[in-house]
């Protein structure tokens, strides 16, 4: 993945446990400042092998460290430059969901490796919004949780999030407003 | 063939569409254009809510449906703009056109994407547009963890060069007190033959010895790039786009230089990075953004404090100045600022002012900061400036005085100036055994005391005391008269810079002979 993501990462773990617990992870993952350049294209596996250092500083099972990523990864581009484009893409839960593709087409013209996923909206009502992804990668899946949950909050809503069992077809996601 | 297309369809591909009878009043308007421009509404005259220049609206709308003519809305609120062109329907037309926006930026949050049809390119370049400010800021966030990263290591590195250096000189003194005594043996009249030899090996393994600590201190020594002739206004000059790219975004650099042509020797690396801590600093303390001022002034060394604190009155001095607009520094901190490892930021190293100070000191300088809470700080690097004429720097110009009196014979008084106590006393026990008149001090303390109460024919000093320079005892000796001649003793071989150029220097482990050659020589 592009080093914007462990970006994203080195921040949740400097925000939530302080400075020593990332230098703790780059010291026993030998990695530096070379690992975390936004614009450059990591092996997934390094991603991940980070994701299970994070876990580990978290005392977390992995599933639930990458849910806390996706409510950081929505906190991420909602400040700082990411914020407008953000913003832009929808100002509201549904109209985001349905523009999220069109965005993350976008940005990969100028993150050409960039693997991006596609949501669509299957239904919608006042109370819940059922949404599909679809992606090239395997086991995101609760990282998609938390990051319908974070536009949840995102949007100053209350609700709660659950992946549907539909074994034939591509994830699917209800999220129930309250 | 004929397409017929809903409102729905229509609100996809042209969100800012409209649809006007031919005298152009409202009878349907697209979703996107609602929230876009407060207005136009159903039933509303077209051309209240934008300008046109033509004298006869209706016959222009009827000409372009006609012919398929670019059309140009010219929003009268604000500086929105929609094109596309009019398609005649039945009693009407539809105006399929879609917003130009003003600013081509989506920053300030009025912009929607599901304002933009599902084909309108407009959306990629608006995104693309705000993807390179994201990707600007990162990068240039980078580039300033980069450099600090950079610096840390250099720090590290620097300490373990320091570290290899004191054991190093340690190393040596040792050695300094092996030698000393094993030539007091070789000197004995009375020693066996198998003692003798014994003693050569101690010698030649004592001289071995020293050259690894001498080597090991040449390694240490070297912390920056070899000093050079520096033009600080043209290299800061040089450094302004660097220095823009580390400021950030949101923090605007001035350059404010007043020393054109002004040179410094120092490491041009060394001086580059100390500057680019400051800016990381100072956009640090403005996360709102601010101006950052780098600046440089020429002072008089009578005006300059740091120059008055070496105690050197002739020549100029630099002062190369970084200010912020920043939250300012307490009384508190400032105390603290340039000690290692000192921030006051969640994620700070520490590092910057620390080597800051380092490189300015190593340079012959100093560094210093101003500053009052809520009014930003201001950073001054104080370099001693190279004069033009002479070629010296004001760090090195001693005020002129007389210079070494005229030989004289044996009965020569030696101030001895040693930490060492075995070294010492060895070295002393020497020189008196070949006529010397030694007087032992350990202390650049003491040494000034016995320099108070007479006078001397040499003052002999190793260079680093515990906890003074043996340079500044020799200064001080030489300024005010109070011996005649200065040797120097050291593993290291001191900065030219620092030298009177009528000073002699002896490396450590001391060879004796020649020391005691050097000391006999011109008197
Ligand atoms: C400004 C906002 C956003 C930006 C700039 C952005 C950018 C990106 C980029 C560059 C990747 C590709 C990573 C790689 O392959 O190296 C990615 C992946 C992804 N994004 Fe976003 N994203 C944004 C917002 C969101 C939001 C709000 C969601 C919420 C659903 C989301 C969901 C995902 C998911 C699930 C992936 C993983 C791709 C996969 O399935 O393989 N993104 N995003």
């Amino acid at each position: 993945m592009y080093g914007l993501i462990h970006r994203a990462m080195r921040e949740m773990v400097i925000d939530t446990l302080g400075d020593p617990a990332w230098l703790a992870i780059e010291k026993e993952q030998d990695i530096g400042p070379g690992e975390m350049i936004g614009q450059s294209v990591y092996d997934d596996a390094l991603t991940m092998r980070l994701l299970a250092a994070v876990s580990a500083r978290f005392d977390k099972p992995m599933d639930q460290t990458m849910r806390v990523f996706g409510h950081y990864w929505v906190r991420f581009v909602s400040k700082g430059a990411y914020a407008a484009i953000l913003n832009f893409t929808g100002n509201e839960l549904a109209t985001l969901l349905r523009n999220l593709d069109r965005m993350h087409q976008t940005v990969r013209v100028t993150m050409p490796d960039a693997v991006v996923p596609s949501f669509s909206v299957i239904s919608e009502s006042a109370q819940e919004l059922c949404v599909e992804y679809r992606s090239q990668r395997s086991g995101l899946e609760p990282m998609v949780v938390g990051l319908l949950e974070g536009l949840v909050g995102h949007f100053g809503l209350a609700g709660t999030v659950e992946q549907l069992i539909h074994p034939e077809g591509p994830a699917r996601f209800r999220i129930n407003l309250a | 063939m004929t397409i017929a297309l809903e409102p729905a369809h229509m609100n996809r591909l042209f969100p800012s569409h409209m649809v006007v009878d031919l005298h152009l009043t409202l009878l349907r308007v697209g979703d996107g254009l609602c929230s876009a421009i407060d207005g136009p509404r159903v039933g509303e005259y077209l051309l209240d809510y934008f300008h046109w220049s033509g004298a006869d609206p209706v016959a222009d709308f009827a000409r372009i449906a006609a012919s398929g003519e670019f059309l140009r809305l010219a929003c009268k609120q604000d500086r929105a703009l929609l094109d596309g062109t009019a398609v005649p329907i039945a009693n009407g037309y539809l105006l399929a056109v879609s917003q130009i926006p003003a600013m081509f930026s989506i920053e300030d949050g009025t912009l929607q994407m599901s304002d933009f049809g599902l084909a309108d390119s407009i959306v990629a370049g608006l995104l693309l547009v705000a993807m390179q400010r994201a990707l600007l800021d990162e990068s240039s966030q980078m580039a300033a963890e980069l450099a600090a990263e950079r610096e840390k290591n250099v720090y590290v590195i620097n300490r373990g060069r320091r570290f290899a250096g004191y054991t190093a000189h340690d190393f040596n003194n040792l050695l300094s007190i092996i030698k000393l005594n094993a030539t007091r043996i070789e000197q004995a009249a009375q020693i066996p033959d198998d003692v003798r030899r014994r003693n050569g090996i101690i010698l030649e393994t004592a001289e071995r010895g020293s050259e690894i600590a001498r080597s090991l201190m040449t390694l240490s020594n070297q912390k920056h790039d070899s000093p050079q002739i520096i033009a600080v206004d043209a290299l800061l000059a040089e450094q302004r786009s660097y220095f823009e790219h580390i400021a950030g975004r949101k923090a605007d650099v001035m350059l404010d230089l007043h020393a054109p042509g002004v040179t410094v020797k120092a490491s041009t690396s060394g001086l580059i990075n100390s500057v680019i801590n400051l800016v990381i600093n100072a956009r640090q303390a403005m996360p709102d953004g601010g101006m950052i001022a780098i600046g440089t002034t020429l002072e008089p060394a009578a005006f300059n404090p740091v120059a008055a604190a070496f105690g050197r009155t002739v020549g100029n001095w630099i002062v190369i100045t970084v200010s912020d607009t920043g939250y300012g520094m307490t009384e508190q901190v400032i105390r603290h600022a340039f000690e290692p490892f000192f921030s006051t930021k969640p994620h700070g190293s520490g590092m910057g002012l620390a080597s800051v100070r380092e490189f300015a000191r190593e340079m012959g300088g100093d560094a210093c900061a101003l500053s009052n809470p809520g009014a930003g700080a201001t950073i001054r690097i104080h370099l001693p400036a190279i004069d033009a004429a002479t070629g010296a720097d004001a760090a090195s110009a001693l005020p002129a005085g007389d210079k070494p009196a005229p030989a004289r014979g044996t009965g020569i008084s030696v101030l001895l100036v040693e930490d060492e106590p075995y070294a010492l006393e060895a070295l002393s026990e020497m020189l008196e055994s070949m006529g010397f008149v030694p007087t032992c001090a350990t202390s650049v303390e003491e040494g000034r005391a016995h320099l108070e109460s007479r006078h001397f024919d040499i003052l002999l000093t190793d260079v680093k005391l515990h906890e003074a320079s043996g340079i500044d005892l020799a200064s001080l000796a030489w300024r005010d008269r109070l011996v005649d001649r200065v040797i120097l003793m050291s593993g290291y071989v001191p900065d030219e810079d620092t030298l009177d150029s009528a000073w002699q220097f002896v490396r450590k482990p001391l060879d004796v002979e020649s020391l005691v050659h050097m000391m006999r020589a011109n008197t």
